[in-house]
């Protein structure tokens, strides 16, 4: 299947495609906070990935590593094409009071997809993502791989193309800073309160 | 956000949440854990964090991202074209800037009329200046010009005329013989040394170049028209 995407069958491609669409979408998503620009973020990264597939020398068992590298990319190209653009940072909504924070919160839809799969509040999930919007991107990425998407270190350090010792301090500094974030929304522990209960 | 102190860095909480300490390090944090109620609660609420994180529902992607022929063969076009937009606006901005400038000087030179004719006026009054001082006249007139004997032919006959007075020299006491003076005749324009296109117009090369970038101006913006059509067009069926 590799072989012959990589020979440029595109129906072989996208049958990658079908096999690493919603991982790629729901990273890109984590990342940018917004349906459109994870839709545009993920439709960019796979025909990026198309074009230089024959650069790929790895394993397949590398390819989903590499199209998340790839996706990866292309998510820090449109955070900083952001940062270019104070009007859409989120650095003022997470130096704003909590008040604002849920408003601003707001703007960061969470389509949710069906009751059964949620096991949270649409509202906690909107302030989990707005906290996570209000990390320096790499440890946003860091958290992401780590703890919403179930990467290993060594997966994340793989992806990330960065050293094991990277990921740990990343993923903690991440976390600390969430957690402070989470307190102040008052999200803490009573959200998590919730899930246990939910959850038990 | 390390602790000082006592307490145990985030970075060792963080990876006990993970289970990846050591057995030595995990049983040491655990220990200290047991103890001080500041890191139980922040080991409690990074577990709370990561559990949060790890409930965040995944989501379905709003379309499928399958690419189809046209999306293959638009792509890349797409990114060329973005491309050569790119390159060709700004020439086309850069070549009009020049164009402008260029067309500005042209107009400045032309602006500053008193200098270049003057001196191109003053030559045939030099040149005409000794002939009216008649001191040298044909002298100057034939160094001047070929036509000059035009202006020395006032000579001859002046001799002519001398000798008939000769006969009435006997009996008339002769006249004093007014000494011809040389008519001031309009002395033709020497021919002047090559003048070159400089002098006759300064802002010739100017100008000459003004009009080199206005016409490739005009052809980048009209590439650059095109381009973005062409753009367009493959956006739109993208």
């Amino acid at each position: 299947m590799l072989k012959a995407a990589q020979h440029g069958d595109v129906a072989a491609f996208n049958t990658l495609v079908l096999t690493y669409q919603r991982q790629l979408y729901n990273v890109c998503y984590r990342t940018l906070g917004s349906p459109e620009d994870a839709a545009d973020a993920t439709q960019d990264a796979l025909l990026s990935a198309f074009r230089g597939l024959r650069t790929f020398n790895g394993p397949a068992g590398g390819l989903r590593a590499w199209l998340l590298r790839i996706a990866i990319n292309t998510c820090y190209d449109q955070l900083r094409r952001r940062q270019r653009r104070p009007a859409d940072s989120l650095d003022a909504m997470c130096a704003a009071d909590p008040e604002q924070d849920s408003s601003a919160a707001q703007r960061v839809a969470d389509p949710g997809s069906g009751p059964e799969q949620r096991s949270l509040s649409a509202e906690t999930a909107r302030q989990i993502q707005a906290a996570i919007d209000c990390l320096p991107p790499d440890q946003r990425l860091t958290v992401i791989l780590c703890d919403v998407q179930g990467f290993s270190y060594d997966e994340a350090a793989q992806v990330m193309a960065v050293e094991l010792g990277t990921v740990k301090s990343r993923l903690s500094r991440a976390r600390a800073q969430l957690r402070e974030l989470l307190v102040q929304k008052g999200e803490l522990p009573a959200s998590a309160q919730r899930l246990h209960e939910r959850n038990p | 956000m390390t602790h000082s102190g006592d307490h145990i860095p985030d970075e060792t909480l963080s990876a006990l949440v993970d289970d990846q300490l050591d057995a030595d390090a995990a049983g040491s944090a655990r220990g200290h854990i047991t103890t001080c109620s500041a890191c139980r609660q922040r080991l409690d609420e990074l577990r709370s964090v990561v559990a949060l994180l790890r409930a965040l529902p995944e989501l379905e992607p709003p379309r499928d991202f399958q690419l189809g022929p046209r999306r293959l063969v638009d792509a890349p076009n797409v990114v060329r074209l973005r491309r050569w937009y790119t390159v060709a606006r700004a020439s086309a901005a850069s070549l009009a800037a020049v164009f402008v400038f260029l067309s500005v000087g042209a107009l400045y030179i032309d602006s500053r009329p008193a200098a270049a004719p003057a001196t191109l006026e003053a030559k045939p009054q030099v040149a005409s200046a000794p002939a009216a001082s008649g001191q040298s006249a044909p002298t100057a007139a034939s160094r001047l010009a070929a036509p000059a004997p035009a202006a020395a032919r006032p000579a001859p006959s002046a001799q002519a005329a001398d000798s008939d007075q000769v006969v009435a020299v006997t009996s008339v006491r002769p006249l004093p013989t007014p000494v011809p003076t040389p008519v001031p005749t309009p002395v033709p324009r020497p021919p002047r040394p090559p003048v070159t296109s400089a002098e006759l117009d300064p802002a010739g090369p100017v100008r000459t170049g003004a009009a080199i970038i206005g016409v490739l101006a005009a052809v980048t913006l009209v590439a650059t028209l095109v381009v973005r059509h062409r753009l367009q067009h493959a956006l739109t069926h993208f």
